[in-house]
């Protein structure tokens, strides 16, 4: 190793020790794993902050609030250079403008990455733009989270969206609880043809965007498999206009629709949906598709069908349940 | 709608009790809630009352060539009750159904057939039984032979 080399390494380890050093508060867990992602290990695939409990996932959620600005930089150019890492969960880190920034200028490099989750955190547009070079670059890039950001709004989602309308590969995309009141930036830029999962939820998209997802939900080309609708205002009129956009759609398999404001009508209209009983013909050619209304929630030793808000009897929420599974 | 293959009795219906989950294809999906949901009274009845639509009988539009097959899988599927259900509101389809002109143009061939045939056998029976009556005088005096024969044995015995 000639001496330059040397010296390259020596600064290399200097930079990990100021970052991560034992004066950071970092643990030595975690401290361990970004050694291994720095060193391209294998043994890591996957960095889940505030899940601690099992190998190869690591981190601890107090751990990134000792992450001072250099942390963050080499944090992201440590999982740039790994090969190996395919996903990572910052969700709740306290990622601000400034951490986010630091961040993607090294992450952007990076093209293992297939899941970026980024939920309950406290950056905003200024985030999602320096976010924009990574979206375009990453070429395996399957999930992204962004949900739970009270700082984010519609601007930030019509760049998003018009950003993963650029991906082959995006196939996820959460933005629930984001402040978003326009939606129409998935007709504009057809990222349905591409989304299997989309979710919107606590969101307040009104009238107009049950509208564009009823007309989504319609057309040919539309491979969503499940849209999280919960807490956003769905009463029996947007329920009946969703359950209408889906009666030849093939393809959605769950409709999350818990924490609204559905009665009788809006479950009949489900319940139709499912299982017409108006003719044999009706009830044969019924959608066959779509099998859930809540997002998975035991109950007993199974997971629900039916959010247990629907205000109907016990005997609509049975048969609807019946006819969904 | 294919209904030749929706009312098959030999295509296994899948678990009904097991909720659509051992459908393997979209198909199945759709064979199965009919089989589950139409077939049985009690349960479309339900249905009918909870989406506000007035219930009727499902028999009317079928094909009445299918509705011995729908009768089979009611009663496989739902039981003898439903089946008894069934044939109650289906006995003037059923008997419509059967062409008695037919059956009986059948019934006069089956018999016509089987008096000739035993006619035939009568015939054949009365002759027989005079030949066999011939046959036994001749017999008679065989035995006649036998037993002289029988006698000339014991004699030279002695």
């Amino acid at each position: 190793m000639s001496s330059s080399e040397e010296e390259s390494d020596q600064e290399v380890e200097d930079e990990f020790y100021q970052a991560f050093g034992d004066h950071t508060g970092i643990s030595n867990d975690f401290r361990e794993a970004i050694d291994l992602i720095k060193d391209n290990s294998n043994q890591i695939d996957e960095v889940d902050i505030g899940i601690y409990d099992s190998f190869p996932i690591v981190g601890l959620g107090q751990d990134t609030s000792h992450f001072n600005n250099l942390a963050w930089m080499l944090f992201g150019r440590y999982i740039a250079n790994n090969t190996h890492l395919k996903n990572i969960d910052l969700t709740n880190c306290n990622i601000t403008d400034r951490k986010i920034t630091l961040f993607f200028s090294e992450l952007v490099r990076s093209s293992s990455l297939k899941e970026l989750i980024l939920g309950d955190n406290a950056f905003s547009i200024e985030g999602v733009r320096v976010m924009v070079p990574f979206l375009r670059n990453a070429a395996k890039l399957e999930c992204l989270d962004v949900g739970d950001n009270n700082n984010l709004d519609t601007e930030c989602f019509e760049l998003l969206v018009s950003t993963c309308s650029e991906s082959s590969t995006l196939n996820y995309l959460d933005v629930r609880d984001c402040n978003i009141t326009d939606i129409s930036a998935l007709e504009r830029f057809s990222l349905t043809s591409k989304l299997t999962v989309l979710h919107v939820g606590s969101n307040n998209i009104g009238r107009q965007g049950f509208n564009i997802l009823s007309n989504l939900l319609q057309q040919e080309g539309s491979v969503l498999k499940a849209i999280g609708l919960s807490n956003t205002g769905v009463g029996d009129d947007e329920t009946e206009m969703l359950a209408n956009s889906l009666k030849h759609n093939t393809s959605l398999e769950a409709l999350y629709l818990d924490k609204n404001n559905i009665g009788k009508r809006g479950c009949i209209a489900l319940l139709k949906l499912v299982n017409d009983i108006s003719s044999i013909e009706s009830t044969y050619s019924s959608n066959r598709t779509l099998t859930k209304l809540v997002s998975d929630e035991f109950e007993g030793r199974r997971f629900r069908t039916v959010p247990k808000d629907f205000r109907v009897s016990e005997q609509m929420k049975r048969e609807l349940e019946n006819a969904l599974m | 709608m294919n209904d030749r293959k929706l009312w098959d009795v030999n295509t296994p219906a899948e678990d009904l009790n097991n909720d659509l989950l051992m459908a393997e294809n979209s198909e199945d999906v759709g064979r199965t809630k009919v089989i589950k949901y139409q077939l049985n009274s009690q349960r479309r009845k339900e249905l009918c009352q909870l989406q506000g639509i007035e219930y009727s009988s499902i028999f009317v539009d079928i094909e009445p060539t299918l509705l011995p097959k729908i009768l089979v899988l009611i009663g496989q599927r739902h039981g003898q009750s439903e089946l008894y259900t069934a044939l109650l509101s289906l006995g003037p389809e059923l008997t419509s159904f059967v062409d008695t002109k037919a059956i009986i143009k059948e019934k006069i061939s089956y018999h016509s057939k089987e008096l000739a045939r035993l006619n035939s056998w009568l015939a054949l029976k009365e002759l027989g039984d005079s030949k066999h009556s011939g046959g036994a005088e001749q017999g008679s005096g065989n035995n006649e032979v036998a037993e002289e024969g029988s006698k000339k044995r014991q004699r030279t015995d002695h």
